[in-house]
């Protein structure tokens, strides 16, 4: 239990006085206690330590990259897509207009101008015909008999 | 010859009169037939156009689509290109670096305890 506390006590003590580092040669004794490396892993850990941040600052820009990339090719897509549709209508309402127009012409042809004469010409001719094939039917029926 | 044809119609003018008629309508169902055909050539025509126009602005629009992938594709190459090269430069710079400080461990310790020191801010105990 008094390990323990020293222990805890000392490591406080450690902490309060911020971390330190001690080069040793072989078989040298330590000023405290701690963790030892050997120089490859002292080499490792101080380089990767220096070339980290700019790996990740690397790989963040090349992936931001990416994305970007992506995006103007969406956009440019959404783009191309826009302008076809908006090619697209106006190429329809342009040959409706025409078909309107040409449709428009050949009603004015068969339509005649003066609906109301030719309603009552028609009229007038469709009564004698009828009161004609009537007479005709009724003097063939008579002749028949 | 005139007076024998004026005899005619006047005793058969009533069949004559049907006759005439039924040509007439003959004559009008003709020309409607005619008219509707014209509709008919002019709505086809015009659907026709509306194709070929149609067809036209999809194939632009293939080509432009077509296009942008290229460029889409090419420009993601040169990216990973560069951060190949950005991370060999990086990698070469780290190593080159690994063996500094391994080297300074033996020949220049002080030089290798400022390092840790600028690095990792701890504090140097002799």
């Amino acid at each position: 239990m008094s390990m323990l506390s020293s222990l805890l006590l000392l490591t406080s003590v450690a902490l309060a006085e911020g971390p330190k580092f001690s080069v040793l040669a072989e078989e040298e004794p330590a000023p405290f206690e701690g963790v030892l490396f050997d120089p490859e892993a002292t080499a490792i850990l101080m380089s990767d330590k220096e070339f980290w941040q700019r790996e990740c600052d690397l790989e963040i820009e090349f992936q931001l990259d990416q994305q970007g990339t992506k995006f103007q090719l969406e956009m440019q897509n959404a783009q191309i897509r826009y302008q076809a549709a908006s090619d697209e209508a106006e190429l329809l309402i342009e040959k409706k207009d025409l078909e309107i127009d040409a449709l428009q012409e050949t009603l004015k042809k068969q339509s005649p101008r003066n609906n109301w004469a030719w309603f009552a010409g028609g009229s007038a001719t469709g009564i004698v015909v009828t009161a004609a094939i009537v007479n005709v039917a009724t003097n063939w029926i008579e002749a028949s008999k | 010859m005139i007076s024998t044809a004026f005899r005619f119609l006047k005793r058969n003018w009533k069949e004559v009169l049907i006759v005439a008629c039924l040509l007439m309508v003959m004559g009008k169902m003709r020309a409607d037939y005619n008219r509707l055909e014209e509709v008919h050539e002019t709505m086809r025509t015009s659907l026709q156009d509306q194709i070929t126009g149609l067809q036209e602005i999809h194939d632009e629009e293939l080509r432009q689509r077509d296009a942008a992938l290229r460029t889409y594709k090419e420009e993601l190459e040169k990216l990973q290109r560069s951060y190949e090269v950005n991370l060999e430069t990086i990698r070469s710079e780290r190593d080159r670096k690994y063996q500094e400080y391994l080297h300074d461990f033996i020949k220049d310790p002080e030089q290798l305890a400022k390092d840790i020191e600028e690095l990792f801010g701890f504090e140097y105990v002799e």
